[in-house]
C-alpha cells in the first residue's frame, strides 16, 4: 500500500521536477546562434565577474556587466538600463541575443535570480526537449514489457503453465498502452518540432513494427478458442516476431536518415545525447522517471494478475 | 527425416496438380493485379525505382493469398491428424517448407516475366543481380511464411490472420528486397548490394532455424 | 507393446474431462474403454496415441522390453476413428503408396492388392476415395491402420458405418492383433465390448 502512494508522489514530482525546471542556456549556445547568423533571444544564466559600469551615449548608452557563464566563459553583458540589483550572489537569469556587432550579449529581460537547477539550452530543442522525461520511459517500457511478455510466454513453452500466459498477454497488454503512449505523444511532438506528424525515421519505423506485432499478437489471441492452443501458438508467434526485430537495426540506417538524437547518421547530437553523454541534471531526471514507470508497470501488471484470479475463481464458483 | 520431407513435398505437389485449388487462383490473381496496376497507371511514366516497389508489393499479397494453403487445407479436410499419425513434425515442416519455397518461386518467376513483358519502363540493368535477389527474396517469403501459415491454419479467421501475422515479421525482407532490386534495377555497383545479400542471407538462415525449433510446439496439439 | 498409464488428466479451457485415470496394458490383450457420449473416450485414445498432450499423468510405452521415445510413438501404432480423414482426392492404392512412402516402406502392386483384399475392398477401382461410401472409407481406415503392421492399435467406434461382412473383418483383425500385439478399443457397442478381454470406464468429472 505505502509503496504505491510513493510510486504516485514519485511520478508526480518528478513530473513537476521535468515541467518546471527552467532551461538556461550558457555563451555556447549563443555562440552556436550567432554563427549561424540567427540572433534569437533565449534564456542564459551568468554569474557576475565584474559589476561594470555606465556606457557613454556614443556606445549606445545603459550598462555593460562582466559575466561568466557555468563552463567559465566570460562576455560582456549590456543591459540598456542600469540593473536594480548588482550585488545578486546566485548571478543573473536573462532573456538575451548574441549581437555580433559589439561582439557583446545584448539583455532584452532580466528574469531574476539564476536557477541552481536548470537544463541546458539546446538548439533547436529548446523547452520541447522536456517530452524526453515521458516520451523515453514510455518508449522503454513498451521494449520491457514485450520481452517480459516474450519471456513468459517461453516460460509457457516449457512449463505448460497457464498462469504463465495470462501473464504474457497481461505484459503485451501494458506494452500496447504503452506503445500507443509513446506513438501519440512522440508523434505530436515531432509535429511542432520535425514539422510533420510522421517522417519514417528509424525509431519511428521500428515502434510501427512493434505497435504491428502487438496488433498481430491479440489478433492471433482472439481467433483461437482453445486456451492452451492459443498460448501456445501466441508465445510462439511472439517469439518469432522477436528473432526478426534485431534486423531492422541493420537494415533502417541504409534506407532512411535518422532525426532522433544517437542516430548513425547523427553528427551533432547536441548537449541531450552527445559524445560526452546527457546532462546530468536531465539524466537524474530521466532516469528516476525511469523507475518510477517500471514500478507503474509492476504495479499494474500486479493488478491485472489479482484480477484475473478474481475471475477463476468466480468462474469456478459460478454454477 | 530428409526422406519424408520429400514424401510430403510429393504429396502436396500431387495433390496441387490434381485439384489445382491454388495455382489456377494465384495466376488468375497475378494477372488481375497486373491488368489492375496497368489501368490505374495508364499513360504515366514511372521510374524503374517506382516499378521495382510495385513488383514487391504484388509478389508480397501473391505470397499472402497463396502461401497458406499448404498447412489450412490439411486442417480444413481434417488430414491434420493423419499426417500426425504418419510423419515426424520436423517431416512436415520441412515437406511444408520445400513446396512453399517451389510454389512461390514458381510464383515470382511468373510475376517478374509478366512485369517484364508488360511494363517497358521497366529495364533491368544488371540481370544477373536482380535474379540473385528474387532468388533470396523468395527463400525468405517461403521460410517466414510456413511457420506462420501453421500458426493461422489453426485460428478461426484464417484468410485475414496470415497477412496481419505476416507483415511485421516480413518487413525486413521486404525493406531489404526492395532496396537490393532497386540497385540491381538502376544499374549501381555490387558493392552497394552487399550488404542487403547478407542481411536476406541471415534473415533466411535465422527464420528458419527458429521455425524448425518451435514448429513442434504448433504441430501438436 | 505394454502400456502404462498413471494418473491422466485432460483439461480443454481449465474444464476437466476428465482426471486420474490409470490402468496397465499387457502385450496380448484387447483392451475396452467405455463411457457415456461426451465421457473422454476418444479424448483419452487421443492422448494414449500421442496426438494430444494430457494436462497431467503420464503414459510410457514398452515395445520389446524396450521402452519407445516418444518422438517414435507414431511408427509403433495403428489407429482407426471415424474422425480421421484420409487424403480424398487420391484413389485408394495412392493413398496405401503414400502412407508407405512416408513410413519409408516400399511397397509393390502385390503388396497393395493383398491390403485392399483383406479388408474386402475392391482392387480395380481407379477413382478418388471421396467417391467411395462411408462404410468404404471405414475399410480404408482399416488399411491406413495395418500397413505398417504396428504393435498397438487403436480403434475408436471401429465398427461404425460397417455391413456385418466389415464387422466380421475388424473381428478378425482384432484376433489377428491381440496374437501379436495390443489392442486399445474405444466403444459402446455391446458386441465390440463382449470381444475386450478387460474394460475400464471413463466417466466424465
Amino acid at each position: 500500500m505505502w509503496w504505491k502512494i510513493l510510486l504516485f508522489f514519485w511520478i508526480a514530482v518528478l513530473s513537476s521536477i521535468g515541467i518546471v525546471t527552467p532551461i538556461a542556456g550558457d555563451l555556447g549556445s549563443l555562440g552556436m546562434y550567432a554563427q549561424m547568423d540567427a540572433e534569437k533571444i533565449i534564456p542564459v544564466k551568468f554569474t557576475v565577474v565584474d559589476k561594470g559600469k555606465v556606457l557613454t551615449s556614443k556606445d549606445g548608452g545603459g550598462w555593460l556587466l562582466r559575466g561568466r557563464d557555468a563552463y567559465g566563459r566570460e562576455a560582456d553583458f549590456h543591459f540598456p538600463e542600469r540593473p536594480d540589483n548588482l550585488d545578486r550572489a546566485e548571478g543573473y537569469f536573462v532573456s538575451a541575443r548574441y549581437d555580433s556587432e559589439h561582439h557583446r550579449v545584448e539583455v532584452h529581460e532580466v528574469r531574476g535570480d539564476a536557477p541552481a537547477f536548470s537544463f541546458p539550452f539546446i538548439p533547436g530543442l529548446e523547452e520541447r526537449a522536456k517530452i524526453i522525461f515521458f516520451h523515453v520511459p514510455m518508449a522503454w517500457m513498451t521494449v520491457i514489457a514485450f520481452l517480459v511478455s516474450m519471456w513468459y510466454g517461453i516460460r509457457y513453452l516449457r512449463k505448460k503453465d497457464m498462469e504463465d500466459d495470462y501473464r504474457s498477454a497481461a505484459s503485451a497488454g501494458l506494452g500496447l498502452l504503452f506503445c500507443i503512449l509513446a506513438t501519440t505523444t512522440g508523434s505530436l511532438w515531432a509535429k511542432f518540432n520535425w514539422g510533420s506528424f510522421w517522417n519514417w525515421d528509424p525509431r519511428e519505423t521500428s515502434i510501427f513494427v512493434l505497435l504491428l506485432i502487438y496488433g498481430a499478437y491479440f489478433a492471433l489471441r482472439s481467433a483461437i478458442e482453445i486456451e492452451e492452443k492459443r498460448a501456445t501458438l501466441s508465445a510462439v508467434y511472439s517469439i518469432i516476431a522477436a528473432v526478426t526485430v534485431p534486423f531492422f537495426i541493420f537494415i533502417m540506417p541504409r534506407i532512411m536518415p535518422g532525426l532522433h538524437p544517437g542516430s548513425a547518421d547523427d553528427a551533432n547530437a547536441g548537449p541531450v545525447l552527445s559524445s560526452g553523454g546527457m546532462d546530468a541534471a536531465m539524466r537524474m531526471v530521466l532516469y528516476s522517471m525511469l523507475g518510477g514507470f517500471l514500478a507503474l508497470y509492476i504495479w499494474l501488471m500486479r493488478i491485472r494478475m489479482r484480477l484475473h484470479r478474481i475471475q477463476l475463481k468466480r468462474a469456478e464458483t459460478a454454477p | 527425416m530428409i526422406r519424408q520431407a520429400l514424401a510430403v513435398f510429393r504429396k502436396d505437389l500431387a495433390s496441387e496438380l490434381r485439384t489445382r485449388y491454388a495455382i489456377n487462383a494465384l495466376l488468375m490473381f497475378v494477372v488481375v493485379t497486373l491488368a489492375v496496376i496497368m489501368f490505374a497507371l495508364a499513360g504515366e511514366t514511372l521510374s524503374p525505382g517506382a516499378l521495382t516497389g510495385m513488383l514487391w508489393v504484388v509478389m508480397f499479397f501473391a505470397a499472402m493469398s497463396g502461401l497458406s494453403r499448404s498447412f489450412v487445407a490439411e486442417e480444413e479436410r481434417g488430414t491434420t491428424m493423419t499426417l500426425q499419425l504418419l510423419a515426424t513434425p520436423m517431416g512436415v515442416y520441412l515437406g511444408k517448407l520445400l513446396f512453399n519455397l517451389v510454389l512461390v518461386m514458381a510464383l515470382n518467376l511468373f510475376i517478374v516475366l509478366l512485369f517484364l513483358l508488360t511494363m517497358d519502363q521497366f529495364v533491368v540493368k544488371q540481370f544477373g543481380l536482380f535474379w540473385v535477389v528474387m532468388l533470396l527474396g523468395s527463400l525468405g517469403i517461403a521460410s517466414a511464411t510456413t511457420i506462420i501459415a501453421a500458426i493461422i491454419a489453426k485460428a478461426n479467421t484464417k484468410g485475414t490472420l496470415f497477412p496481419v501475422l505476416s507483415f511485421p515479421v516480413l518487413l525486413p525482407l521486404l525493406m531489404a528486397g526492395i532496396n537490393a532490386t532497386k540497385i540491381a534495377v538502376e544499374d549501381q555497383h555490387w558493392d552497394a548490394v552487399w550488404p542487403d545479400l547478407q542481411l536476406l542471407a541471415s534473415y533466411i538462415v535465422v527464420i528458419t532455424t527458429v521455425s524448425f525449433l518451435l514448429f513442434d510446439f504448433v504441430w501438436k496439439d | 507393446m505394454r502400456v502404462v498409464a498413471g494418473h491422466v488428466s485432460k483439461k480443454f479451457n481449465r474444464r476437466s474431462v476428465f482426471r486420474d485415470i490409470s490402468f496397465v496394458v499387457e502385450k496380448g490383450e484387447v483392451f475396452g474403454i467405455t463411457g457415456r457420449n461426451g465421457s473422454g473416450k476418444s479424448t483419452l485414445l487421443r492422448i494414449i496415441g500421442g496426438l494430444l498432450t494430457p494436462s497431467g499423468g503420464n503414459l510410457q510405452y514398452t515395445h520389446d522390453e524396450r521402452p519407445v521415445p516418444a518422438e517414435q510413438l507414431y511408427q509403433y501404432i495403428g489407429y482407426v476413428a471415424p474422425y480421421l480423414t484420409l487424403y480424398e482426392e487420391f484413389s485408394a492404392e495412392e493413398n496405401i503408396v503414400l502412407y508407405a512412402r512416408l513410413r519409408g516402406m516400399t511397397i509393390d502392386t502385390s503388396h497393395t492388392r493383398r491390403l485392399l483384399e483383406r479388408v474386402g475392398l475392391p482392387t480395380d477401382r481407379k477413382d478418388a476415395i471421396r467417391s467411395f461410401s462411408s462404410g468404404m472409407k471405414q475399410r480404408m481406415r482399416l488399411v491406413f491402420a495395418i500397413l505398417h503392421e504396428p504393435p498397438l492399435l487403436l480403434l475408436d467406434e471401429p465398427v461404425s458405418n460397417l455391413d456385418s461382412e466389415g464387422m466380421a473383418i475388424v473381428y478378425t483383425l482384432l484376433q489377428e492383433f491381440r496374437a501379436r500385439g495390443t489392442v486399445i478399443l474405444a466403444t459402446n457397442d455391446a458386441e465390440d465390448i463382449a470381444h475386450c478381454d478387460r474394460c475400464i470406464s471413463v466417466e466424465a468429472v
